[in-house]
């Protein structure tokens, strides 16, 4: 899932001062799943702003929806109707999600809430942890499932760098050693003779630093 | 005058969430006599049913305090729930905290409440940690 937290509430609270009315809308996917911007997490940050800004004398008013998804066309025209009741809508999205809602409503400024972090996982509850990169070019399949790219700290692709202590990183010795969970993983399959094999080197062409990125799907298209 | 201050002459809206095996619920007729408070019980089977909205939407209902009884530590049938209540009680003032409202507002204790007398005593509490931190007047100006 798409990972975010957050923005200050010092920082929404200057974003979303010049409007009168305001509509803070929610995601219900992946950062409902983070704590981020689900039902409960909208209705949280209204009751806050609406604190924030009687308590400065400040009339304003503050509206809330949350859809099922903000980065899919389908699900944000439900969200037409109260868009246009209000004078700039706050979304709780990830940034594709707030670009989206954006490109729908043209006329009407679209703010972030929440800062995208990373595509991860929830690795127990409250804590969520970066697993892709979003490369491109996945190689999963040669090191055990574990990703040497988003799980090393120095993104090393042909082994440990010889660093870690019981397994922790030396950049940050709260993070397991991506290498050690490969070879942990890779014994433990009985596979560990396959890290000796050549692999050619990563494709960086499909990674985003040619610019956005594109999948067209012809079969799909109509 | 915002709405959470209280008016000369009237008592101190405060709102109660309080888990049913925590606090007698014979102790609110007493509580009537007692005229100090305005108190809005909010009677909970588990204060693992607290959420954050619930603390916050008493507060835009005009709540002064918001106070939360739950049962002591180590002690709630379903194991956790006065830890998850504490977390989010924790996580609500310090977002009070950070818009200025004032996380005092928000309290909770850990204990079972036997008589009027300890309730109202954790009313004066609740409400006397804002008497000199954030007043009616500070409030109106805006600090």
């Amino acid at each position: 899932m798409i990972v975010a937290e957050q923005k200050p509430l010092a920082e929404i609270i200057e974003m979303v001062s010049p409007y009168g009315k305001l509509l803070i809308l929610g995601c219900g996917t992946c950062v409902k799943t983070c704590f981020a911007g689900g039902e409960e997490e909208v209705a949280i940050l209204a009751s806050l702003l609406r604190l924030a800004f009687k308590k400065k004398g400040i009339d304003i008013e503050i509206s809330e929806l949350t859809i099922e998804r903000q980065c899919e066309n389908e699900f944000i025209q439900e969200a037409s109707l109260a868009v246009s009741r209000n004078d700039a809508v706050l979304s709780l999205a990830c940034g594709a999600g707030v670009q989206d809602v954006a490109r729908r409503f043209t006329g009407k400024p679209v703010l972030p809430g929440l800062n995208t972090t990373f595509v991860g996982v929830m690795e127990s509850r409250g804590l969520f942890t970066e697993e892709c990169l979003c490369c491109g070019d996945c190689r999963l399949g040669l090191t055990g499932g574990v990703c040497v790219l988003a799980r090393c700290a120095k993104k090393l692709s042909n082994g440990p760098c010889g660093g870690s202590r019981n397994g922790k990183c030396e950049v940050n010795p709260d993070s397991d050693c991506a290498w050690q969970l490969v070879i942990d993983r890779m014994k433990n399959l009985g596979t560990l003779d396959k890290l000796r094999e050549y692999t050619p080197p990563r494709d960086w062409r499909s990674s985003n630093s040619g610019g956005p990125r594109k999948i067209l799907r012809e079969d799909m298209v109509i | 005058m915002p709405d959470n201050e209280a008016k000369p002459g009237y008592a101190r809206a405060v709102t109660l969430f309080y888990c049913i095996n925590a606090v007698k619920s014979s102790i609110f007729a007493k509580l009537e006599d007692v005229g100090e408070f305005e108190i809005n019980p909010v009677k909970i089977p588990c204060s693992s049913m607290i959420k954050e909205t619930f603390i916050l939407k008493a507060l835009e209902a005009g709540a002064e305090a918001v106070l939360i009884i739950t049962c002591p530590e180590d002690s709630c049938q379903f194991i956790d729930g006065n830890r998850r209540a504490n977390k989010r009680v924790e996580r609500v003032r310090q977002m009070l905290d950070e818009i200025g409202y004032g996380g005092w507002r928000v309290s909770i204790h850990n204990s079972r409440i036997e008589n009027e007398d300890e309730i109202c005593l954790l009313f004066r509490q609740a409400l006397g940690q804002g008497e000199n931190s954030f007043t009616a007047e500070s409030l109106l100006a805006g600090e």
